[in-house]
C-alpha cells in the first residue's frame, strides 16, 4: 500500500498516522535545514559537496558517448522497424535523446581568440559541468568571433543542464532568425517542451520538421511523434 | 591548557550545552547551534573518509545526516553531555553505512543510540501533496505538529508549555492532520 493510500484509508490507526505524518514533518524540517546548511557550509566554512563526476580524460568520455550513441541508434532502429515497439512510453525515448545531446568538437582551421573559450566549454560539457559550460558559452557570445554554432551549442548546454527556459529562448531565436540551425533548434525545442510536460506544443513543433530538413532529424522527430505520451 | 572534557564536547561546558539545548527546544537557538557545530563539519567528514574509505560525496551526505539527526535529538532532550564529538562521529559513520548499504562492523553503542531509524518512503506525489498541505497550515498547526513530531514532545508537555488543556490540543492536532489528509484526498 502506498503512503497516499494509507492516508486515504479511513481505518488507518492513530499510531500509523503518527508514524507517517511524523516521518513527513521530520524529513520536511531536515530538508529545509540541509539546504540552509549546505549554503552556510559553502559560504562560511568553504565546505562543498564534491560531485561524483570523475575526471576521466576527454578521449575516454568521447568513446563512452560514442558507445552510448551506438546503443541509442540501435534502439532507434529497433523502434523504427518493429511497429509493435513504437507504442512504448515516450519518456524513455526522450531521456535517450537528451542524453545523446553532444557538442560538435570540430574546430576552425584558423583558430581565433574565442577558441580557447570553446575548448573550456567543450571540456566542461564533457565533464558534465554544465554551469561552467554555460558561463563559458555566455562569455563567448559577447565576443565578435562568436558564431551561430556557438549560439546553438549554448542552447544545447542550457537544455542538457536543465535550464529549460533559457534553452527555449535560445532555440526560438535560432528558429525565428531562420538560421542554419533552424531545424535542429526546432527539434531540440521539441525536446525542451516535452521535458516541461508541454506535450501538445512540443509535438506541434516536431511535426514542422520536414524530410528536407535532414533524414536523421526527420526520423528522430517522427519517432517521437509515434510514441505513447501520457 | 585545553579542558579535555570541553574538547570532547566541542568546547562547550555542561551548563552551556544545557542552555543551548533549551534554546533549541524553544525554537530560539538555530543560529547559535550552527555557529557552534557547523565549524566541525569538515573534521567529521574527514573522519568518515579516513575510517571507512568513504567516497567524499557520501561522507558529506552522511555527515549532513548525522548533524541533522544530532540537532533533532538535541531539541528532543535526548543527547546527554559527555562526549558529543564521539557521538557525532559515530552517528556519521552509522549514516554512512546506511547510505552505502553496508553492515556496521561496530557493535551498537551502549551509551547512547544514535537513532538512525529506518525511513518511511514517500512516493513523489504523496510528498508533493503533503508539502503543499503543510504550506496551507497556519502557524499554530505548524508549531503544534513540529513540537509533537520533530521535538517528540507529548501533548501533555506541550499543553503545559502553552497553558492549554491536553484534550483541546489533541482535538487541534486532529484538525491539523485533517488539513494535511484533505490534500491527499
Amino acid at each position: 500500500m502506498t503512503t497516499s493510500e494509507k492516508l486515504r484509508d479511513p481505518n488507518l490507526s492513530e499510531e500509523e498516522e503518527d508514524a507517517i505524518i511524523g516521518a513527513f514533518v521530520r524529513r520536511y524540517e531536515n530538508e529545509r535545514l540541509r539546504e540552509r546548511w549546505q549554503v552556510k557550509l559553502k559560504k562560511e566554512h568553504g565546505v562543498v559537496r564534491k560531485e561524483i563526476i570523475t575526471t576521466t580524460k576527454p578521449a575516454k568520455i568521447r568513446r563512452l558517448v560514442l558507445g552510448l550513441i551506438t546503443v541509442a541508434a540501435s534502439l532507434l532502429l529497433l523502434f523504427i522497424f518493429w511497429p509493435s515497439l513504437q507504442q512504448q512510453n515516450g519518456q524513455e525515448l526522450l531521456a535517450v535523446y537528451v542524453a545523446d545531446i553532444s557538442l560538435d568538437a570540430t574546430r576552425s582551421t584558423n583558430p581565433d581568440p574565442a577558441d580557447s573559450l570553446r575548448r573550456v566549454q567543450f571540456s566542461a560539457f564533457e565533464a558534465a559541468d554544465y554551469a561552467l559550460a554555460q558561463s563559458s558559452g555566455e562569455i563567448l557570445l559577447q565576443l565578435p568571433e562568436a558564431t551561430l554554432e556557438d549560439r546553438f551549442h549554448l542552447a544545447l548546454i542550457q537544455l542538457k543542464g536543465g535550464q529549460i527556459d533559457a534553452a527555449k529562448t535560445s532555440l526560438q531565436a535560432l528558429i525565428d532568425e531562420d538560421t542554419l540551425y533552424r531545424a535542429e533548434a526546432q527539434f531540440h525545442l521539441g525536446l525542451a517542451l516535452l521535458l516541461e510536460g508541454d506535450k501538445t506544443t512540443s509535438l506541434d513543433k516536431l511535426r514542422q520538421i520536414q524530410a528536407s530538413d535532414g533524414r536523421e532529424l526527420y526520423e528522430k522527430a517522427q519517432t517521437l511523434l509515434r510514441q505513447k505520451w501520457e | 591548557m585545553i579542558n579535555s572534557q570541553e574538547d570532547n564536547n566541542f568546547g562547550l561546558s555542561a551548563e552551556r550545552f544545557t542552555e543551548l539545548s533549551q534554546q533549541l527546544a524553544n525554537g530560539d537557538g538555530e543560529e547559535l547551534f550552527e555557529h557552534i557545530f557547523l565549524v566541525h563539519f569538515q573534521s567529521c567528514l574527514e573522519f568518515v573518509i579516513q575510517k571507512d574509505q568513504a567516497p567524499e560525496h557520501l561522507a558529506y551526505d552522511a555527515t549532513m545526516d548525522a548533524f541533522l539527526t544530532f540537532r533533532m535529538k538535541v531539541t528532543q532532550g535526548k543527547i546527554t553531555y559527555g562526549n558529543l564529538r564521539y557521538l557525532l562521529t559515530r552517528m556519521a559513520r552509522q549514516h554512512y553505512y546506511k547510505r552505502a548499504r553496508k553492515e556496521s562492523s561496530i557493535g551498537l553503542d551502549t551509551i547512547q543510540d544514535p537513532g538512525v531509524a529506518p525511513d518511511i518512503d514517500f512516493e513523489p506525489s504523496a510528498w508533493d501533496l503533503l508539502a503543499s498541505g503543510w504550506s496551507k497550515l497556519g502557524d499554530t498547526c505548524k508549531k503544534l505538529l513540529y513540537a509533537f513530531y520533530y521535538r517528540n514532545q507529548a501533548l501533555k508537555a506541550i499543553a503545559l508549555a502553552t497553558d492549554r488543556k491536553p484534550e483541546a490540543l489533541r482535538k487541534q492536532k486532529q484538525r491539523c492532520l485533517q488539513v494535511l489528509k484533505n490534500v491527499i484526498n
